[in-house]
């Protein structure tokens, strides 16, 4: 920091003036002294001139440099404050309030701030604080905050320092993950912008770093410093403690859309919990709350040393005659990042599903052989009569997109009969969030339509040719032991019992292609899938669709059609819970994604009437033309979606990433190393720079330049001493005797005064008036 | 005032503590008696024969019968020691030597510089010292002060030995002429006239040699009492103009104490008596410079002098007159016996 303020700088130049203006005074009043030999004086001048304007050209440069720099030195502040080039520096702090700054300081941690301070982020307020408080005038603050996005909430650096204060103490922990890698990006860009040119800088990343915050596997960017000003990075030392912290990393219904029919509905949830740091053995309670029609008692979890996760699960059941999504919330016991603590999910409840079959309605003719696909379709949705799951059958001649959005589930049972524009429209409903289920036509013996599968965006490759299976062989089987899709998840564990018995005799060879958009599969023996699921990819024609870039729907496809003579399927246990499963699992995967992570701005595909969202504290969201939130989901908990008649549509839960959570502490070399990835980072209180030395590396750039002026200014002095002596010629020479000492010219010496004719010395009173007179000028 | 004897003139010179009686006698405290004592054994000499219209102290130029015993004279350091009379000194045991060459008296013309930078001077005098209109209300012993104090011991003791004085005061014309006289009131009238003169005027020294030797028609001892601020071209044209006439003459070059040393300390603005201007400097800076300058010039003068076979003395106005006075009677009467004409 600069050690003169303001009104001391002022001063010390009045200061440094009035020498200067008493000088200026005295030479006006100065007396002429008048001179009989002025002959001379001009003779001695005429030459000494070029000389003396020389000599006092250097000692005018001299002194004037001497008030100059001291000037600047003293007034480097304000120079710095009026945004110029030089003068006072820039304190950037990027200050950690993603979710682990809400860790509660463990008393003793290294770095731990007052007794005030309970929070990592209260921690970092504190020291940005010091650190403000700690610069001079004229230094300039900005401030980066680190919960992503990385932001520069004070941008321009201000150099209002009291507003910069204001706005630190107001920051709050965001439930989101930590952006060190934008924050570097960010910093750097600031640092390199115009209006800091010649201004030393100095970047203070004020975080523990742990785990949560910092990603030691990611490696940083460099931050792009294309500047030629002073920078330095001087980060907090890192947290050296990790304090034990439970937290929800998960909460799964067993079905997203449970479908409860007019009698009492229910299912299960499983509570997912993750420990970090302590690892020791203990307790915690789990809490399940929610619109049930029972209470859901509490369970306990009891941890055993090293153990870091555990499952809690709770059957639940809902009250009847709902229809609607229902908030789920799994607590735990408070810890040291209450963040964590809680977790939200929706869990769509449903008196009953709409399943749309497209098909060409036909005369049956009584044979099961020829007994329609649509038939067994619809016999395996609907085994009883009131089940709840509703089936209607349209013509695909007639397909509109009307009856693909009042659907939860579209059956495509002759995906051969639709045309271009059918598929189009099939095309955006999967956008959307449709399920769409395809199943090959029995009779036609080159499908032709699985050309149309590259218009969804699907990878998937399929033979036209449907290829018979070798009767000798019995027919091929699927695999038992093949993993559960994701869509069969709910009856995984029977179903390697339920594929035992299944064999076809007829099928489409599918190549599922990469894996892509979530695409899963239940295979035969072969390794061929008898049955694909997907997410299109939204990618254009001929690209290849990614993970980021998928269509919120899903399609369904069967690699056999049902009926009896392409497989033995129909006929077996698995019909039933396979299309019940792909149409309630799959209707619930599209419907509700199950939650999404603070910080985020989703797609809000379904419902399509969605208009805008209200966080839980009734802040509403817009949607923007994507369908997108105009900003990230920062509020943790069940946002409600509202129509544009402000009636709900849906809900949707935002939780906290469980990664961001993580308490733990990274090892100080590795944060050293990661960090010098981005740029010479250096750890407070370590080498040159430290936490206490924020004040000096900073506010105080500018601070060592004026140390290095106020040495120039002594430097000059002492030299304007030595030439003013020198060039005054000050030494005092009034005899023979002290000219020759000082090698200077001698006085005239008068003939008549010294010796009388005697040789001996003359003196004593003369004409001359009595007494010598004090030698005047 | 009536005519006095040395010890009158004595005892009215120097009254330090009665300002009254110096202002009723100005003339006299000019001549301190501690200048009398200094130069009362020494007779001011011609270096030359001079033409003389009465007999006195020196050797005619015209051969005649008078080459006879004059009178005793107290032995002076010097003195032809076969002018000795040992019977004197043998019944009285005091030196005297005898004086029997017939002699001619010597006019002497005190030349005073008058011009401006003879009002310059740096030492404070008491009230009621000085005198002139140099020095009135400054307070200070000027170098004209000094040059009126120089002229009153000369003509004092030309006036003592019975030779005749006159004066010519000066600046860039002649402003004054006293004719010359043996008369022993003539020092006063000298005194009189300076002490009133106005010192004001620029210095054109050749200009007043060329119209004093219009108005001096015999071969006299001229003694130019000057600070002699002048080029030394000009200096040596006058006194080429004395040496063709056949003078004698004798340059005083009256200087004051800060002039010859010039340690002053303080940066101001020099300003010149004679309309040179004004120049603000750094004495310190430009002391060597200066003191190189007026070495030159005094040198520059010096061997000018020699050159002609004339005098050339620097004086201190800071000091007393006596003993450099002394000290220019000595050195000229020992000069008159070396080359045998004393």
């Amino acid at each position: 920091m600069s050690v003169l303020a303001l009104p001391f700088a002022i001063a010390g130049v009045l200061a440094a003036l009035v020498p200067v203006a008493i000088h200026l005074l005295w030479r006006q009043r100065r007396r002429p002294v008048p001179w009989a030999a002025m002959r001379f004086l001009q003779q001695a001048w005429k030459r000494h001139r070029r000389r003396h304007r020389v000599e006092q050209l250097l000692l005018l440069a001299a002194r004037a440099l001497v008030l100059l720099l001291f000037g600047l030195a003293l007034a480097r502040p304000i120079l710095g404050g009026a945004g110029g080039g030089a003068g006072g520096g820039d304190l950037w702090l990027v200050i950690d309030d993603s979710v682990t700054s809400g860790v509660r300081v463990v008393a003793g941690e290294t770095g731990a701030a007052s007794g005030d301070a309970d929070t990592a982020l209260d921690r970092a307020r504190a020291e940005a604080v010091s650190a403000i408080d700690a610069l001079g005038p004229g230094s300039r603050v900005g401030v980066i905050t680190l919960a992503r996005p990385a932001a520069a909430v004070l941008q321009p650096p201000t150099a209002d320092l009291d507003a910069a204060k204001r706005l630190v103490e107001r920051l709050e922990a965001k439930p989101v993950p930590a952006d060190v890698a934008g924050a570097m990006l960010l910093a750097g860009a600031r640092l390199s912008d115009e209006d800091g040119r010649g201004r030393p800088a100095t970047v203070r990343l004020l975080s523990g770093l742990r785990r949560g915050t910092a990603d030691l596997d990611a490696p940083l960017p460099r931050m792009p410093i294309t500047t030629d000003r002073p920078v330095t990075l001087v980060a907090s030392p890192p947290a050296t403690t990790s304090p034990g912290n439970v937290t929800v990393v998960e909460v799964v219904p067993g079905r997203p859309v449970e479908v409860a029919g007019e009698g009492l509905g229910g299912g299960r949830v499983s509570v997912r919990l993750e420990r970090t740091g302590d690892l020791d053995a203990a307790r915690t309670r789990v809490e399940l709350d929610g619109r049930f029609a029972r209470p859901v008692a509490p369970q306990e979890v009891a941890w055993r040393s090293g153990q870091s996760e555990a499952t809690a699960e709770f059957a639940v059941a809902f009250e009847p005659g709902l229809d609607l999504a229902v908030d789920v919330v799994a607590r735990v016991d408070e810890d040291v990042l209450p963040a964590g603590d809680a977790r939200a999910t929706v869990i769509e409840v449903r008196t009953g599903l709409s399943v749309l079959l497209v098909d060409r309605r036909r005369f049956t003719s009584g044979d099961l052989e020829r007994l329609p696909v649509s038939a067994w379709v619809e016999r395996a949705l609907r085994p009883v009569t009131d089940a709840p799951i509703e089936v209607r059958t349209v013509d695909p001649a007639s397909l509109e997109p009307v009856d693909l959005v009042s659907a939860d589930a579209t059956i495509v049972c002759r995906p051969d009969l639709l045309d271009a524009s059918r598929w189009s429209q099939l095309r955006e409903h999967v956008d959307d969030g449709g399920l769409v289920v395809l199943l090959p036509p029995a009779d036609v013996p080159v499908q032709r339509w699985t050309d149309r599968l590259s218009d969804l965006g699907l990878p998937w490759t399929v033979e036209r040719e449907v290829r018979d299976v070798d009767p000798a062989t019995g027919g091929l089987a699927l695999d038992p032991e093949a993993p559960a899709p994701p869509l069969l998840a709910q009856v995984a564990a029977e179903l390697p019992d339920l594929v035992r018995p299944v064999v076809a005799f007829r099928r489409l060879v599918i190549d599922p292609g990469p894996a892509t958009g979530g695409t899963s599969v239940l295979p035969f023996v072969d390794g061929t899938p008898m049955l694909v699921a997907a997410a299109p990819g939204r990618a254009a024609d001929g690209e290849t669709a990614t993970d980021a870039d998928v269509a919120d729907g899903l399609v369904v496809m069967l690699a056999v059609a049902p009926r009896l003579d392409w497989t033995n399927l129909p006929g077996k246990p698995l019909m039933v819970p396979l299309l019940q499963e792909i149409v309630r699992q799959g209707a619930g995967l599209v419907r509700t994604p199950g939650g999404v992570p603070a910080g985020e701005r989703p797609r809000i595909a379904h419902p399509r009437s969605a208009d805008r969202l209200v966080d839980p504290t009734g802040r509403i969201v817009a949607l923007d033309r994507e369908r997108r939130p105009v900003e990230p989901l920062l509020a943790v908990g069940t946002w409600t979606m509202l129509d544009a008649g402000d009636r709900e549509v849906g809900r949707l839960a935002v939780h906290v990433e469980a990664e961001a959570t993580r308490v733990d502490a990274n090892p100080i070399e590795s944060v050293r190393t990661w960090l010098a990835g981005a740029g010479p980072w250096t750890i407070a209180g370590e080498g040159g720079a430290g936490a206490e030395g924020t004040e000096r590396a900073a506010g105080s750039g500018a601070g060592t330049i004026a140390r290095w002026l106020l040495v120039a200014v002594l430097v000059l002095l002492v030299l304007e001493t030595i030439m003013a002596r020198r060039f005054s010629h000050a030494a005092p020479v009034r005899t023979a005797a002290q000219a020759t000492r000082a090698g200077r010219r001698p006085p005239v010496r008068a003939t008549l005064e010294e010796r009388g004719p005697d040789g001996m010395a003359l003196g004593g009173a003369g004409a001359a008036p009595a007494g010598r007179g004090r030698r005047r000028a | 005032m009536a005519e006095r004897n040395d010890n009158d003139v004595a005892a009215d010179a120097v009254r330090p503590g009665d300002p009254d009686a110096a202002q009723a006698v100005r003339a006299e405290s000019y001549l301190a008696p501690e200048t009398l004592a200094q130069l009362s054994p020494f007779e001011l000499r011609a270096k030359m024969i001079v033409e003389g219209v009465m007999s006195g102290l020196h050797r005619s130029p015209y051969q005649g019968m008078a080459v006879e015993f004059a009178e005793y004279r107290q032995y002076a350091p010097g003195d032809d020691l076969r002018h000795l009379d040992y019977k004197v000194w043998g019944r009285s045991d005091k030196l005297y030597v005898k004086r029997y060459q017939q002699e001619t008296n010597l006019d002497v013309v005190l030349m005073v510089d008058a011009s401006s930078s003879m009002r310059f001077g740096s030492l404070d005098v008491k009230r009621g010292w000085g005198g002139t209109a140099s020095s009135g209300d400054a307070g200070r012993w000027t170098k004209f002060d000094h040059a009126v104090a120089l002229a009153v011991a000369v003509s004092y003791v030309c006036l003592d030995r019975q030779d005749r004085v006159g004066m010519v005061v000066f600046d860039d014309e002649i402003r004054a002429i006293l004719s010359r006289s043996a008369a022993r009131s003539q020092w006063r009238k000298i005194v009189e006239m300076l002490r009133t003169h106005a010192v004001d005027r620029p210095t054109d020294f050749a200009k007043t040699v060329e119209q004093t030797l219009g108005k001096i028609g015999n071969r006299a001892l001229f003694v130019v009492l000057s600070d002699l601020f002048e080029d030394p071209e000009t200096i040596r044209t006058a006194l080429a103009r004395f040496r063709h006439r056949g003078h004698d003459v004798v340059l005083m070059q009256i200087l004051d104490r800060s002039e010859l040393r010039f340690d002053l300390d303080e940066v101001a603005p020099f300003e010149g008596l004679e309309g040179e201007g004004r120049l603000r400097i750094d004495p310190r800076a430009l002391r060597d410079g200066y003191l190189e300058a007026l070495q030159a010039h005094v040198d520059a003068i010096g061997r000018i002098a020699t050159g002609f076979g004339f005098d050339h003395h620097v004086v201190d106005s800071h000091a007393s007159v006596g003993p450099p006075l002394a000290h220019l009677l000595a050195r000229r009467a020992a000069f008159a016996k070396r080359s045998g004409r004393g």
